[in-house]
Parts: structure tokens; sequence; C-alpha cells
């Protein structure tokens, strides 16, 4: 995407090194630091932040020098993505994300079974991710994820470049805009869905399929109507027509369209890697139809077939899911009925809400919240910018526009649990970067050191907004060795059919490969969700509310009622304002007298209380 | 020899050696980190490399974007097949996939190069810098 090789060495390429090395010094000593309501930020040093603007300050001085290095920018994107997202693995022992140990559960049960069983539960309905995490594990000769989960940031954020960067060749960008773009999408991917889950291999393979369809499918010029469109919207915003502009068609991608046996062999591909997409995560591959779907309505991607088939292949695995979906609750009315359609399309802006962590959040984590939407906002106005400003320089953005907006189309399906919104931007985020390089960096030469100003503002906004929102919530994502072998004690000791009640909800649980064998019990709700427990600091006097709420799942649990506390969820449920700070450290001392209460497992980070019902005592 | 094509083959050779000290790991049940990268490279780049590598309709670099897509596709429904088939025998597979990749990547590290490519450079690779 620039000069081929590397020109000398120059003073300015000392700063990646001096960043690095920062950066590893500031890393230093740091093993998992106490955190507060402002997360990660207060518990790194200032030469964190140090290393992290030398690096933004070399990225700038690399892509505005005269013929910027395509080694040198590779090195830089490199180094951005080992350095937001492979600090955190560095400092904690554990994977970070509570949510990912189900998802090493479900691999390890695959391995377990010797299969994947679709009565269990939604993920083994999609369980591509899953089967293939298992064979990996047989073939890196470990015996689960945990001993690789939590470098998974790492892994996808690389391959998310490598494949955007395909993408980004596609659309007729000079190389600074593609460079722009990718360090900006990687600032601005602060979503947290590159963990150890479907939905980050799902974004990979999408982006593939994004890319294959525009390098091979894409039309070599939109249709008459467009450029119609087009030409009356110039004159009314005023666009200049001066000789440097390009005539506005679209992009033939990297090998043009396929003939013969390779446009064979291109369709399989893209078909392939699509299926793969649809058997792996659940609402993926609707975002990836329903963007080209807009593009091949517009006359972007030809024959429009390709998409028809794209979206049967999705319906018909949608179809024989749809019954379990209905069953677990995890569809908000059906697709075939007309009724729930019509509900689902006149709810847009519900499905676009958050569910968020509920509470009352400290005021460091209040702070650091605001963090995401400044950045959603802030980039989808850049990306406006850049699509003005290419429209009135008569290049190409209506595709980048179209797949910018596509996402949004999601709001009229359903909420899927609060994390719609995530999704969409998500998805939005490869196009929105490349439209905000474009705001920052345009097809000429002019005021480059404007320019370079300009850029290494928006890049240091993009990153500090990132630390707020990534780093700023790290408390309530963090998981302690401890917690880790509690819920490995749980699995392997209980009975099964027992089940496990929760302080915070910030537990790794099913983390166990015999998961299955705790699906049918009672679960008691978790504390933070019960009124009566919120908001004071809890001891002695909660416990017989406790007793009451325990007591009532054991009828329907075939095997014990336990409960677990822990430090991760004590600090959860302070940064969001639940309870105050070492509430659930008070209820463990209360429960620890308690006659109902029975300790079976203790560690420095987390108990485990078996709940003893009235009337009997438990096995 | 073009230094494409030089470079091609330094791809094949280090994805066949990487490929057999995978395989020859496996088969001696050593662990460790060594292991764990190795098999981390081969499920996401080397049977879609033995397959597209030299497909020259697409340029290098996107060649590696779409020999990774393959071979994670590939890793997905392979092991996708055993599971829904519930016959899982994870290693067999690998055996079988690991020694077809090896033989693909080694037979194209060993023959005489061929000569021409097909596709037109993207329309700013004449261009530094792009502008």
């Amino acid at each position: 995407m620039g000069s081929p090789r590397a020109a000398g060495v120059r003073a300015t390429d000392l700063l990646l090194p001096a960043a690095l090395a920062t950066w590893l010094v500031a890393l230093h000593g740091v093993h998992s630091p106490a955190l507060d309501d402002w997360g990660l930020l207060s518990a790194l040093p200032v030469a964190f932040y140090l290393a992290l603007a030398l690096l933004a300050l070399s990225t700038v001085v690399v892509l505005f020098s005269p013929a910027p290095s395509r080694l040198r920018l590779a090195l830089h994107l490199v180094a951005l993505i080992v350095m937001l997202h492979g600090t955190v693995p560095l400092i904690f022992p554990e994977t970070n994300f509570p949510w990912a140990y189900k998802h090493m559960g479900v691999a390890g049960n695959i391995n377990l079974r010797g299969g994947a069983n679709s009565t269990i539960d939604i993920y083994q309905n999609w369980p591509g991710f899953f089967a293939a995490a298992a064979w990996f594990d047989h073939i890196a000769g470990v015996s689960s994820p945990l001993s690789y989960a939590k470098w998974a940031p790492v892994y996808f954020n690389l391959l998310f470049c490598l494949e955007l960067a395909f993408i980004l060749r596609q659309l007729r960008l000079s190389s600074r805009q593609r460079w722009l773009a990718l360090f900006i999408s990687v600032g601005g991917n602060w979503v947290g869905q590159d963990y150890f889950a479907p939905q980050a291999l799902a974004l990979v393979l999408s982006l593939a399929a994004y890319g294959m369809m525009l390098a091979w499918f894409q039309a070599d010029r939109p249709p008459a109507v467009l450029r119609w469109v087009a030409r009356i919207g110039r004159r009314i915003v005023g666009a200049r027509a001066d000789a440097t502009s390009a005539p506005a068609v679209v992009a033939t991608g990297d090998a043009g369209r396929l003939a013969g046996a390779d446009r064979v062999f291109g369709l399989v591909l893209v078909f392939a890697v699509f299926s793969v997409v649809v058997v792996t995560h659940q609402l993926s591959p609707y975002l990836v139809f329903v963007g080209l779907a807009l593009a091949a309505a517009a006359g972007f991607v030809r024959p429009r077939w390709i998409v028809a088939g794209l979206t049967a292949v999705t319906i018909a695995y949608l179809v024989p899911h749809l019954a379990y979906l209905h069953r677990s609750q995890n569809l908000a009315g059906s697709p075939l009925n007309p009724r729930d359609v019509l509900n689902a399309l006149s709810n847009p802006l519900d499905n676009l809400r958050s569910g968020g962590f509920g509470g009352n959040p400290r005021p460091g984590r209040a702070i650091t919240s605001k963090g995401a939407p400044l950045l959603i906002v802030g980039l989808w106005a850049l990306a406006g910018c850049g699509a003005l400003r290419r429209f009135r320089a008569r290049r190409p953005m209506l595709l980048m526009v179209l797949l910018a907006g596509s996402p949004l189309l999601l709001a009229f399906g359903q909420n899927y649990g609060g994390e719609a919104i995530f999704r969409i931007y998500l998805f939005s985020l490869p196009w929105v970067s490349a439209l905000a390089a474009c705001a920052l960096v345009g097809d000429g030469v002019r005021w480059p050191r404007v320019r370079s100003v300009a850029t290494g503002v928006v890049l240091a906004g993009v990153l500090t907004l990132f630390l707020a929102t990534f780093y700023g919530s790290v408390e309530l994502y963090r998981v302690r060795p401890g917690s880790v072998a509690a819920s490995e004690y749980f699995y392997a000791h209980a009975r099964p059919g027992s089940v496990l009640g929760l302080g915070a909800p910030n537990f790794p649980g099913r983390v166990a490969a015999n998961y299955d064998e705790f699906q049918t019990g009672s679960v008691p709700p978790t504390l933070t969700t019960l009124p009566a427990f919120v908001g004071h600091q809890l001891g002695p006097g909660d416990v017989t509310a406790l007793n009451a709420v325990y007591q009532a799942h054991v009828a329907a649990t075939s095997g014990s009622v336990y409960l677990c506390l822990g430090a991760d969820q004590d600090e959860y449920a302070h940064a969001l304002g639940f309870f105050p700070e070492g509430s659930l450290a008070h209820l463990d001392q209360a429960l620890a007298v308690s006659p109902r209460w029975r300790v079976v497992y203790r560690n420095r980070d987390a108990v485990i209380y078996q709940f003893l019902p009235s009337g009997g005592t438990a096995p | 020899m073009s230094p494409e094509a030089v470079a091609l083959r330094r791809v094949d050779l280090a994805g066949a050696l990487a490929t057999f000290a995978l395989l020859a790991m496996v088969a001696a049940g050593t662990g460790g980190l060594a292991r764990i990268l190795l098999a981390l490279v081969f499920v996401t780049f080397l049977p879609g490399w033995a397959l597209l590598g030299h497909w020259q309709v697409v340029p290098e670099l996107s060649r590696v974007a779409i020999a990774v897509a393959a071979s994670l596709a590939a890793s997905v429904m392979v092991a996708l097949a055993m599971a829904w088939l519930r016959s899982w025998h994870p290693l067999f597979v690998f055996y079988i996939l690991g020694v077809v990749t090896l033989l693909a990547l080694g037979w194209r590290a060993a023959r005489p190069p061929r000569q021409g490519h097909r596709h037109s450079p993207p329309p700013d690779a004449a261009a530094p810098g792009g502008e």
C-alpha cells in the first residue's frame, strides 16, 4: 500500500522503538494491580501513556513522510495492536472477560462428549467456533483454551486488520487513506468483541467475505440512476470539478472480475467462507448479507444472484433452529409471523438501546462510560465529513456510505440482549474508518502540515476515548485466578443438577467441559438484580432474606443450591454502585456463621457456600 | 527467478517446515509454547496458503488475507464435520490435513518456478503514498 520497500533509516525511526521500550518499562512491575472505578486507567504509570503518545506521533510522522514505507506503517500498526490489546494479558494472569469462560466450557464439552449437542444451549446450535477451538486444543496439546484465550484480542485484532486491509484495497482509496483507516479502526474498536468468542472469528471471516465480493464481483460502474442522482447532488452542494478529480466510477479492485475456472473457484471461496460465518455466529451473517444486498440493489455488486444465494444459505441454517430459539426464548417473535415482524419493524429505537450494566455508577465509571458514545458519534461525524468531501471531489463514496449505514437495518430486527447497537457499530466501523480517513487525508497533497496535525489530533482523541472506554472498564471484566479455580471446583465436585448463584454476574461460570450436567436446576437470581439487597452495606441483616430467596429454588433443583461470592464480584458491584465497597465480603462473614450455609470451597479470591435448606440436610 | 517467486518459494518452504515440525511434535506428544504457536500458524494460515498461495489472479497481500480466511474456514468445517457426525477423531483428521498441506507446500517449494503473473497491479501501485 505504499512504497514496497523501506527507505534508509531516519531519525524519526527511533520513535517506534522508543515507544515500545517505554511501554515495556511502564508495564514492568505492574502485575494484577488493584482497580478502582477508573479501571486500569489509574493503575497504569504515566510512562504507559507516554509510550502511546510516542507511537501516535511516530505513526503520523511516517504516514505523512513523502513516500510512506509499507513496512514501517505495518510495524506501527502491529505495535499499536500489541500495546492496546497486549497490555491486559501481560499484567493479569487470567483471561479477563468472564463470559469468555463459558465459551471455553462449550469447546471442552465438544471434546468431552465427542460432538455437538444442539439440545444443550444456543452455542451448540451455532458450534463452528467451539468445534474449531476444541480441535485446536488437540493440535496445540493443551487441555483447555485457558492457556491461550487471554491473547485472543491480540490475535483477532491482527486478523481484523489483515482482512480490512484487503477490503480497503477494493475501495479506490489512496495508500495514506487506507493506512489511516486501519489505525482509526484499531483505535475505534473498543467494543470488546475480540475476545475468545464466536463473534470475533465471525467478524474476521465476514470481513474476508466482504473483501472477496468487492474484489471479484464489484461492478465497473454504478447504475445510471445513481450517477444521475450524484450529478444532481453535486450541483446542490456545489462540488468542485477540477482537473484532478477522477470520474465517479467504482474501483475494479485487486483483480477485476473473475472469469472461467477462476470465477467458479472465487464463488466457491465466497460461499464457503460465508457458510462458516453462518454456522459460527447467530447475528453476523445477517449484517454481512444486508450490506451486500444493499450494495447489490444499488448496482455495486454483480451478479445479484450471489447475494440471493448467500441469503438462502443463511435462511436454510436458521429455519431448522427456529424451534430451539423460541424454546430458549432467544428470539423475540418469529420472522415467519407477520405480526411479529411488524412489531420488530415498529421499534427500531428500542432495539438500539443497550442493556448497560444498571446500578448507580461511581464517578470514575460514570465518566469513562461517556467514552463509548463520544467515540461512536465522533467517528460517525468524521465519516460524514469524509463522505461529503469525497462527494464534492467526485470520488467514489456511495458504496462506503451504504455499507457503513447498512448495519443500522439490524435495528429493525431485534435488540439481541442489548448488544445490537454494539454489533451495528462494529460492522460499520470498517467503512466508517475509511470515510473518516478520507476526511483527514484527501487525494491531493495540499496543506500536508495542517493535515498531519489534524490527523495527530484525531488519532490522539480516538486513542484517548479507546482507553477511557476499554481500559476504564477493566474492573468490570476482571477475573482473578481464584474465581476460575472456584468455578472449576464447583463443576468438579458438585452433584449433577446443582446450581450456583452469584453476588454479581461477572463470574467465570460454565468453565468446565461437563457444564451440561448443571443445566436443569433453578438458578437463584444474582444479588445485584434484587432490589432488597441493592443500595446498602450487606451483612447479617440480609441473611434471612437471602435464605428465603435460595429456599425458593431448592424444590426445582435436583442437586444442591450454592452461592459464590468473591473479590471480582465485590469490585464490580461497587464500581457500578450496586453495593458499598466490601459488601460481599461482609456478607461472606455473615454467612460463615449462619447455620443455613456451609463453606465448601474457599481461596483468597472467592468462596462457595452450599445452602442448607430448611426441613432437611442437603446432600 | 523473480523476487516475487523467490518470496513465494520461501513462504512455501517455511510453511512446509512449520507443518512438518508440528506433525512431529504432535506425533511425539511434545507440549509447550512452540507447539501452541505452530498450531496457531497452521490453523490460521497454512492449509489456505497451500491451496491459494499461487493463485495468481490475486496480488500477494490480498492472497495472504484470502489464505487466512480459507484456512480458518477449512478448520471450522473440518471440526464441525467431526462434531456433527459425532465422529470425533481430532488428531487423525489433523494428520490427514497436515500431511496434505505438507505435500502441497513441499511440492511447490521443490518444483521449478512458473513465469508470468496474471493480475494487474492495483490502481495506485505505481504511486508511492498513493497520492
